[in-house]
């Protein structure tokens, strides 16, 4: 399964780097600066998300659609694509996050379909 | 060497303890300490010995498997730890990287199975393949 097209187009939007990981952390496609461990950060990406189910799971919600980290340097975003992928965005300060959600739905939306 | 002998009701339930923390992504976790476990058990192979030969035989002796059985991109396995019988999906994660590393050790490249078949879920054998998600 390649997404080097779809990797592209999410980098696009205004990410400074993009990963597509399954939700057990299998890195799908990535492209991540080169000093990232591409496994340690996907995993880690899908432990987060994992935990982020079971908080809204005790609190008797629905699953989190996204899951966004705050820091200084920007803002870490984790998006649910379908029932088996994530994609996650970093995206630099000042991003505005509804536009790039709105802009990156039609890419989501085609990850879910080809990861089923 | 020192060993500790854990339960297959043990395997399980620590398994449920760490879906019901962090999901699907603990499958993840598991998959990266068979990984380790197949580097463990690739030391005690010596150099002499054929490494899948020797795997299966330390995965027997070690309570792994009852039997595993190594095909060219395939693995079946018979009576893994890690199954629980009456499951909705796959369990024998920690398998699944033994099976992955040990593919990798024999100097075929990298490469992830997916398990395909699991006696957790009614299947005769667990089945792994190359390649899948």
């Amino acid at each position: 399964m390649a997404f080097e097209a779809t990797l592209k187009e999410l980098k696009g939007a205004g990410a400074t780097a993009v990963a597509i990981v399954s939700r057990d952390g299998t890195v799908l496609g990535a492209d991540l600066p080169p000093s990232v461990s591409r496994e340690t950060f996907s995993i880690m990406c899908a432990t987060i998300h994992g935990a982020g189910m079971t908080v809204s799971t005790e609190l008797r919600r629905t699953n989190p659609s996204r899951i966004v980290l705050e820091t200084a340097e920007g803002r870490l975003v984790i998006a649910e694509a379908g029932r088996r992928a994530l994609v996650v965005l970093v995206l630099p300060p000042g991003t505005d996050l509804e536009r790039i959600s709105g802009e990156i739905r039609p890419m989501l939306e085609r990850i879910a379909r080809e990861t089923g | 060497m020192r060993f500790v002998k854990v339960s297959q009701e043990e395997f399980a339930s620590a398994r449920k303890l760490y879906e019901g923390v962090m999901s699907y992504a603990c499958h993840g976790l598991f998959f990266r300490e068979g990984e380790s476990i197949a580097d463990s058990v690739a030391k005690e192979i010596p150099p002499t010995e054929d490494l899948l030969a020797g795997a299966r035989r330390v995965l027997i002796s070690r309570g792994w498997v009852e039997d595993i059985q190594f095909g060219r991109s395939e693995a079946r396995a018979r009576g893994s730890i890690e199954v629980t019988p009456g499951s909705e999906s796959e369990t024998c994660h920690r398998l699944r990287g033994v099976v992955s590393r040990l593919h990798e050790l024999q100097g075929k490249g990298k490469a992830k199975y997916a398990e395909v078949e699991c006696e957790s879920t009614g299947s005769l054998h667990c089945v792994f393949r190359a390649g899948g998600l």
